[in-house]
This record gives structure tokens, C-alpha cells and sequence, in this order.
């Protein structure tokens, strides 16, 4: 495609264009240019010990405490290892395997995991979503084994068939799922699944029947899929690279947040397992996938949940639910981030009573390992200040694919894990007259797989 | 008495640099012509071994000396019979060749050979190393001097018209530089409610080869997509050949029907 090519480009941007006018319009803001200095009282220790040191940990950690010890348990997949594990924690930052039955034929390539009682015996279960083979569901007994109850459930292939019949050229459609949440979105007492494809396909709902073995799959639900497509949608349905399940409006009625490929996406649910899109202000970008981990909270505890999400390139944006039912984009929460984001959590890390923001981005956009965990306070207002944790790495990391929040000791504080891992993008070939020096940063000696204990001290 | 000696030594000095470079020109055409000896001597006797050291370090990566003699041999596709070389010319680290040269299928004998004559493109990199004919179509196809000089700069000029107004915004000025057969289809109205996809920052062009009503044009841009989501990318340098014909003695930027839509 041409220079002529492109300004013949034949979509029309409105999407953009309304984000601008947002942007423009919510400028001035108080509190919204972060500072860089140190925080006075947050600290972080490496809770590593039993976590694997190498891998590609691509996906958002969970916790849970699966074996009723009172300390956080944690799950997560990797990419090209030996995909999904379980770990206990004894509440001292040591992890021991629990990965007894987990697993599967096919070369794991990283998603989802989610943690829930899915088969209603009182023990937790996991439910896995992997990108290449899928969806599987895993009940735990009392021993934190695991046998697997569901199997290769792929959300794709939910769309194969209508789109076989629209294209005979469809033969190597990929299959899999990018992440899933569980809840119990129909309302009927059992954990339902919603999950979102790896690649075309949409999200995609299995109502749970109570045995982790058998699902039922909606249709014609609202949500996108290959036979439902959003408007703008050329992808067949698409994939999200996060999906989680909250009530977003407040009716008691668990809605579908996801980072969808086409931006961030909210479908508000009816409990009856029905959705209807509420996405007016969100952005629609011409690069489909920018957008990774996204999380909800009360950001400007105005009393509705507000949506941060992390677009790679531009780092982490923040959405706010205006009560007359749109989201509000802010300013750039961080300026300084130059290299984007991938990870990111919502949680009052530092006990101020006002949710912070954690972010797995990249401040600078040189190469190599330059990957950090960021930390950015938020005033309950929706203003943001970046802050200097003391021994997070705000560089030297490979790439940061997730965070998951948790209290791994009891004492009240949130801990956090951040999956790790990966190639990062090495030194351009091309020399340019207009491309400056780029410095290539190398990987900390940390672990791919980190536990960060909180030392909040007064 | 002084300063008319200094006026002459200046002039001297003057008259050697002009001559030190005709010299360094005419040695760089001859070290040309040496190696394009080399390379077609080598091309004709089936030597691909050393066809294979003229091969620039991208191709070469690509397969090694002896899977590429092998493959020449067996698979060909050419069998190179005679050859004669011509003219040279040399602009910046770009050179030309005339070739006259006969081929045939390799293992086709019955084919009657072929009569081939063109300006083989040559590229300085270190030493002199035939173009790739994959790259072949990223330069121009004919020396400087088989070339309308006065036609290329007022190519030139329009081709930098055009990228200016891409980088000014001015869409209208833009649609003015497309060729009338898109305009017949495209209405200046229809054409500035698209909106542009990339902002344009930056453009130099290359070079422009006129041959008849038709031009050719290389333009290296930069420029970043227009969508405040990805505002922190940076700009992008591309390359860019464009082509460009001559209608109503005015140059026009040519669309393909398939870029139009």
C-alpha cells in the first residue's frame, strides 16, 4: 500500500475523532500530570521462592485459597512451557506445586485462568483458557489435585461452521481461547463461563450445569461472535485478550468487560444471560489487539465503576462511567509512558483509601528487557501521580503480560503477581537518519513468575 | 601583486579538484566495467561460484555457495550464451551498464536464444555488486544521460507538490495532483470526506525517471497514523515508487483502479 493508498483509506474514523473531542473537552483536570518521586511508606519484597525462574508467563495471575489454609493460592499459564500450574502459598512468599492433573496434549500458548467452586463440592476448581487448544476446566479435590472435567471446549469453533459455509477457504481457522471469566451469569445457582476467542470467533457464553463436565452454549445472546459481528467488525467476530465479569451499572446483574480486539468493550448482562452493548465513548482504534489488561473500580468514587485498561502503545487510559450511561476517556494518566502497557490492576495499594494503579509497561521505548511494574497513585478523584516504589523494578523486565491482585500473608495489604516473560523487540535493523540510538535494556535476574509481598509501613 | 598570486593559486586549486575527480570518476567507471566483466564471464561459462561472491550479503544469506551453484545448475533457469558490454555510468553509488546479451532456457536447446539488451544496475556498497532484479524496479531503469533531465526536475517539482500538500492537509491540493480517470470517478467532494489514515510529517524524493508520458518516482516519507490511541508511536519512515503520467502537459499521479477502491 502506497502513500496515495493510505489517504484513500476509506474508513472513517468517527470513534477517533469523538475520543479527540473527549480528550480535548475533560482537558485541565486537577491532579492529572503525574510526578515522578519516591512514595514515602510503599514498599514491595520478592515473594519468589518455588516460582518458576524462566518461561514465558503469558497471562493474568489468579489468586485463591483452594486449600483452606488461609493464605493466597495462585494459578497461572505460561506459553510454551508446560503450560498451566498451580502453586500453594504458605502465606511466607514460598510456593509449593500443586499442578497434580493439570495439562494438556497441545503446546500451551498462554490465556486465562479463573478460579471458582464450578461443580458446587465446596473446593475450587480451574478453569483454563489457552489460546491455541482452548478451554479447559479442571475440578480440584480435597488433595489440590486436579482432573480434568471439560476439555478442548473452543469458543472459535462456535463460529467455524457459518463461517465454513461463508468461506470454503476457512480450512486452518484457528481455534482456541484468549482468556475467560467465571461467573454465574444466568442467574440459575451454577458458574457459567464467558469466554473470548483467540482469534475470530467473539465471546462466547457456556452456561455451567453444575458438574465443571457439561455446558451449554448461548446463541444470539448480543455478544459479538461470527454469526453476531459489531459494527466495524472485519475480523469475523474477533478475539479480547482480557474478559472479566463485574456489575458495571449497578442493577445486580454481572455484566462482560472486556479488551476487546476492536478497543475496550462493556455489555451490560440482564441475569437471564442476554447482552446489550454499552460501549458509547469508548475508543475504536485503526489497530485492532492495541488494547490488553483492563480492570474496573471506582476510580472517582462518584459511585460508578470506571474502567483503566492498557492500550500498547500509549500506556494505560482510564474510561469513566458518566451517569448518563457513556465513559468519559481522561487525559493521559501517564505522560511518561512512552513503550505502552500490557499488564495492569486497580487496588488501594498504599491504604489511603483511593484506588492505585499498577502497570507492566515500558516507560522508555528503548529495546530488549525494558519492561516494568509501575506504580501510580490515584487521588479518588481520578487524578494519578506516579510514584517510586521502593524495590519495584521500574525496567530490566522481560514482557509484563499481567497482574493479579491478592493478599497472600492475611495482613490486610495487597500483594500483587505479575506473569512475565518473552521476547522483547531487539534493536531495529534499519539505520535511519531520523531514528535515534536505541539502548537495549537487559533482563533483571527476577524471576519470570514474581509474587510481590506489600511492606506498607505508616 | 600578492592577491593576483592568490587568485591563481585558487584557480589551480580549483582546476585540480575538478580534474582529481574526473579521475576518481573515470577510475570508479573502470573498476565498474571490470567487475561487470567478471560477473557476465562468469554468468557465461556456468562459473556460479563466482557468480555466487557478486551476490549482495541479503541473498546470500538466503542459500549457501553451493546450494546456489547447484541450483543453477540444475534448475537454471537461464543459460547465459554470449554477452557484450557497452556503455558506463556512474551517479552517486548507482552505476549502469549496457549489456547485450543472448539467453536460453536452460535445458531447452531447441529454444531459440534470445537477444536481451538493458542497462544493468549496479549499487556501491563497499565494492560494486550487481542490483537484484527483485530490486531492480527500486531504481531507475536507465542512466542519467539517456534521461529527459529538464522533464524529471518538473516531475519532481509536482511529485514535491503533492507530498506537500499531504503534509499540509490540503486534500484538495492533493486530489488536484490524482490522475483525471480517478477524478472521473471520485468527486473532489467524495474525496474530502474520506479522512486520512496517516499524517504525513516528512517526504524526500528520491529520484524521478520520465520515459515518454510515463514517470516513475521513489519517495522515502515518514509519517504516523492519525488516531490518538497509538499518539505515542513514533513516525514511520517508508519507501514509496509512485508512478506518474503525463496528460495535458501536466503530470499526474497515477491510481490503479485496485487502490482506488
Amino acid at each position: 500500500m502506497n502513500g496515495v493508498d493510505r489517504v484513500f483509506f476509506w474508513n472513517i474514523w468517527v470513534a477517533a475523532a469523538a475520543l479527540t473531542l473527549f480528550t480535548a473537552c475533560a482537558g485541565g483536570r486537577p491532579g492529572l500530570t503525574p510526578r515522578s518521586q519516591d512514595h514515602p511508606s510503599l514498599r514491595f519484597v520478592l515473594a519468589a521462592e518455588g516460582l518458576p525462574k524462566q518461561g514465558m508467563w503469558k497471562c493474568t495471575p489468579v489468586f485463591a485459597d483452594i486449600n483452606n489454609d488461609g493464605f493466597a493460592d495462585m494459578a497461572a499459564i505460561s506459553r510454551l512451557g508446560d503450560g498451566v500450574h498451580v502453586w500453594l502459598g504458605d502465606g511466607t512468599g514460598r510456593w509449593a506445586d500443586a499442578s497434580d492433573g493439570l495439562g494438556f496434549s497441545g503446546t500451551p500458548c498462554g490465556g486465562g485462568v479463573a478460579f471458582g467452586d464450578i461443580n458446587n463440592d465446596g473446593l475450587l476448581d480451574l478453569a483454563v483458557a489457552d489460546h491455541c487448544n482452548g478451554v479447559y476446566v479442571y475440578l480440584g479435590d480435597k488433595e489440590c489435585r486436579w482432573k480434568a472435567g471439560t476439555q478442548e471446549l473452543n469458543p472459535s469453533v462456535s463460529g467455524l461452521e457459518l463461517l465454513a459455509e461463508q468461506d470454503e477457504t476457512v480450512e486452518g481457522f484457528f481455534m482456541g481461547a484468549e482468556d475467560l471469566a467465571l461467573g454465574d451469569v444466568n442467574e440459575d445457582g451454577f458458574l457459567d463461563l464467558v469466554v473470548a476467542a483467540s482469534d475470530q470467533g467473539g465471546l462466547s457464553v457456556y452456561f455451567g450445569d453444575g458438574s465443571g463436565k457439561s455446558w451449554k452454549e448461548a446463541t444470539s445472546d448480543g455478544l459479538p461472535s461470527a454469526e453476531d459481528l459489531e459494527p466495524g467488525d472485519e475480523e469475523g467476530g474477533g478475539w479480547a485478550n482480557q474478559v472479566l465479569l463485574h456489575d458495571v451499572d449497578g442493577d445486580g446483574h454481572l455484566d462482560v468487560v472486556a479488551s476487546y480486539y476492536l478497543g475496550p468493550r462493556v455489555w451490560l448482562g440482564d441475569g437471564k444471560g442476554l447482552w446489550k452493548s454499552y460501549s458509547k465513548g469508548l475508543p475504536s482504534p485503526v489497530i485492532g489487539g492495541l488494547f490488553r489488561g483492563i480492570a474496573v473500580g471506582d476510580i472517582n468514587e462518584d459511585g460508578h465503576l470506571d474502567l483503566v485498561v492498557a492500550n500498547e502503545a500509549n500506556g494505560p487510559e482510564v474510561y469513566l462511567q458518566h451517569p448518563d450511561g457513556f465513559w468519559q476517556p481522561t487525559p493521559d494518566i501517564f505522560p511518561a509512558m512512552m513503550g505502552g502497557a500490557l499488564g495492569i490492576a486497580l487496588g488501594d495499594l498504599d491504604r489511603d483509601g483511593h484506588l492505585d494503579l499498577l502497570v507492566g509497561g515500558r516507560r522508555s521505548k528503548g529495546a530488549g528487557s525494558n519492561y516494568g511494574l509501575l506504580f501510580c497513585q490515584g487521588d479518588g478523584k481520578g487524578g494519578w501521580t506516579e510514584l517510586k516504589v521502593n524495590q519495584l523494578p521500574a525496567t530490566g523486565l522481560s514482557v509484563t503480560w499481567g497482574i493479579g491482585l491478592g493478599d497472600i500473608n492475611g495482613d490486610g495489604l495487597i500483594d500483587f503477581a505479575a506473569g512475565t516473560g518473552g521476547v522483547c523487540a531487539g534493536a531495529p535493523a534499519r539505520k535511519s537518519a531520523t531514528r535515534p540510538k536505541i539502548e537495549i535494556v537487559p533482563e533483571l535476574p527476577l524471576p519470570r513468575m514474581q509474587v510481590w509481598v506489600n511492606r506498607y509501613r505508616d | 601583486m600578492k592577491g593576483r598570486f592568490k587568485v591563481l593559486v585558487l584557480f589551480f586549486c580549483v582546476i585540480m579538484s575538478v580534474g582529481i575527480e574526473a579521475l576518481a570518476d573515470r577510475k570508479d567507471e573502470n573498476t565498474l566495467k571490470e567487475r561487470a566483466k567478471v560477473f557476465w564471464e562468469a554468468r557465461v561459462h556456468g562459473d556460479w561460484a563466482t557468480v555466487y561472491q557478486y551476490l549482495s550479503q541479503k541473498e546470500k544469506h538466503k542459500f549457501t555457495q553451493e546450494e546456489f551453484v547447484s541450483s543453477r545448475k540444475v534448475k537454471g533457469p537461464l543459460r547465459f550464451l554470449s554477452y557484450e558490454l557497452g556503455g558506463v555510468e556512474i551517479a552517486g553509488d548507482l552505476g549502469w551498464i549496457e549489456v547485450r546479451y543472448a539467453v536460453q532456457p536452460l535445458g531447452y536447446p531447441e529454444y531459440p536464444p534470445k537477444q536481451m539488451h538493458l542497462w544493468d544496475i549496479w549499487q556501491k556498497t563497499g565494492d560494486w555488486y550487481p542490483v537484484p532484479a527483485s530490486q531492480s524496479a527500486d531504481f531507475p531503469k536507465n542512466p542519467p544521460q539517456l534521461r529527459p533531465i529538464e522533464e524529471e526536475a518538473s516531475l519532481a517539482a509536482r511529485v514535491n507538490g503533492l507530498w506537500e500538500a499531504k503534509e499540509k492537509e490540503n486534500w484538495l491540493s492533493v486530489y488536484q495532483h490524482l490522475d483525471p480517470d480517478f477524478k472521473a470517478g471520485v468527486s473532489a467532494e467524495e474525496f474530502l470526506e474520506k479522512r486520512a489514515l496517516y499524517s504525513y510529517v516528512n517526504h524526500s524524493v528520491e529520484w524521478a525517471e520520465v520515459t515518454g508520458n510515463h514517470g516513475r518516482v521513489k519517495v522515502i516519507y515518514t509519517c504516523r497514523l492519525k488516531d490518538p490511541s497509538v499518539s505515542k508511536l513514533d513516525p514511520v519512515e517508508t519507501t514509496v515508487v509512485e508512478n506518474w503520467i503525463k496528460m495535458n502537459n501536466q503530470w499526474y499521479c497515477h491510481i490503479r483502479k485496485d487502490q482506488a477502491e
